[in-house]
């Protein structure tokens, strides 16, 4: 059947012309649906982006601080141990994190991201439970006494001025600022009753001494 | 001419159609069948990560309630959340509410405070019953909410059904119209040729298209991201294998198809 040379043609053209009205289907179809559905194809592919999030891109820097500017250069990413909380009066050394997640606040105290960074001269929220070995204690500390921030670029001293009883929803009794650098540590209260705990105790210091390292 | 352009449109409605079955087909055996899903849980260790989930945050409310963390041993089972959340994934593939019972752990948990507190020699005041009280409350909002995250809604694959019903109806009435006007098997193979090669482009290019773009999904937490994208690769590689044998087997169609050519040239020659 496919012996004539005419036969070989006709059949090889028609296999190809097929083909490629089968592409041409493609090209019309994407055409089509593009033209009526491009704003909702953005949309989908952009909210995609923005769910998608490679973190094996982020690079964990060295956490440095400008001295000019009293930015950090590179921050710690989020749930990373990047140094230690000493209260010298309650004989407390503690591990201290960026992140304030359930994972962070098991292993130590935790920074708030809506706050700055210590360096940075603004608030600085911090926080860990009310357990034995972590903040249990924390209400013993009086006006006077020293916290120390001892992070990978820097030491820093807070001397307490204050502390306060506040209720969880009162937000705005540890506010966001950037006049004064204000290290805010709290913890559930109280921390040596039973139950879930509404109030908390925070303690407000100011820094007194800063050491940035090389 | 006007015949061509007939069978060149019928034939392009008859592509949409049979990739819209082909879509229908492949998403009803995964992401709307509910074995498919507890399948994919159980391969991502789902199960085994809420387990762990909640009793971390059960950890962490009692780390400042004043209890002792051994409070919590044996509470509740992995055999528990795996029941709960299968419970939960029937109820919505079913269009019911799940009801996630909570009670054994709540009177349980009651009984362990008061027995923890009398062992302290401990006599609560009444501020303190009404934290514990509200302790116990949010352990069991803890449970429930761990369990596929709390939340509620259906999945109905009625209109899929429906879908499919249309898409296959549709393709016989244009295969009949296409048969009428060419009378001729073997150019209706070579269309179901050009179909199946449309649908199969379509779909295998779905992976070179999403694939790169669902690794890095980040929703509610690392496990049920996991599971996503776990479900979106076996979907797109589902699609992606179907699509290589649909146009394989399309390029085979359309040569079957174009016998119908020599066949003519044939009866030409004869005549």
């Amino acid at each position: 059947m496919l012996k004539s040379k005419k036969n070989k043609t006709d059949f090889v053209k028609a296999t190809i012309s097929n083909i490629i009205v089968a592409f041409i289907y493609v090209a019309v179809f994407c055409f089509f649906i593009y033209y009526v559905f491009s704003s909702k194809i953005s949309m989908a592919m952009g909210i995609l982006d923005t769910i998608s999030i490679d973190t094996s891109k982020k690079i964990l820097k060295d956490v440095t601080i400008d001295l000019e500017t009293r930015n950090l250069k590179a921050y710690p990413e989020f749930g990373t141990r990047y140094g230690t909380i000493s209260l010298p009066s309650l004989g407390l050394t503690l591990d201290f994190y960026f992140g304030d997640s359930l994972e962070v606040l098991r292993n130590g105290v935790g920074q708030s991201g809506g706050g700055y960074f210590p360096g940075e001269g603004g608030s600085i929220i911090t926080m860990g439970h009310n357990y034995s070995g972590i903040l249990k204690t924390l209400p013993e500390i009086k006006s006077g006494d020293t916290i120390i921030l001892d992070v990978n670029y820097g030491k820093f001293t807070y001397e307490v001025y204050d502390t306060k009883i506040v209720y969880y929803t009162e937000t705005y009794k540890l506010p966001i600022q950037r006049d004064e650098e204000i290290l805010m540590l709290y913890t559930c209260y109280p921390t040596d009753g039973f139950g879930h705990a509404v109030d908390r105790y925070v303690v407000y210091s100011r820094l007194v001494e800063e050491e940035i390292y090389d | 001419m006007i015949k061509k352009g007939i069978n060149f449109v019928l034939n392009l409605v008859m592509s949409v159609l049979v990739l819209g079955l082909i879509c229908v087909l492949l998403i009803s055996s995964t992401a709307f069948r509910k074995e498919y899903i507890k399948e994919k849980m159980r391969e991502n260790h789902f199960y085994d990560r809420t387990y762990s989930d909640i009793k971390e945050d059960f950890e962490n409310y009692t780390m400042q309630s004043g209890l002792e963390l051994e409070i919590l041993d044996g509470l509740f089972t992995k055999e528990k959340v795996e029941k709960d959340i299968n419970s939960k994934i029937d109820a919505i593939y079913g269009g019911k509410k799940a009801k996630i019972e909570t009670d054994s752990i709540k009177s349980e948990l009651d009984s362990r405070i008061n027995l923890a507190l009398e062992e302290k020699n401990r006599v609560p005041s009444e501020d303190e019953k009404k934290s514990i009280q509200k302790y116990e409350e949010v352990i069991v909002d803890c449970y429930q909410s761990g369990i596929l995250y709390g939340r509620d809604f259906s999945i109905s694959s009625k209109y899929l059904g429906l879908a499919k019903n249309i898409c296959i109806t549709a393709i016989i009435v244009i295969s009949i119209l296409l048969l009428i006007i060419n009378r001729s098997i073997l150019k209706y193979i070579s269309f179901i040729g050009i179909n199946l090669l449309f649908s199969g482009i379509l779909c295998a290019s779905i992976k070179f298209l999403l694939e790169k773009r669902v690794q890095h999904i980040l929703i509610l937490d690392a496990k049920f991201s996991n599971l996503l994208v776990n479900c979106l690769n076996d979907c797109i590689e589902k699609f992606y294998h179907f699509g290589i044998i649909a146009a394989i087997l399309g390029v085979i169609l359309i040569v079957l198809g174009s016998l119908e050519k020599i066949k003519k040239t044939i009866e030409n020659e004869i005549n």
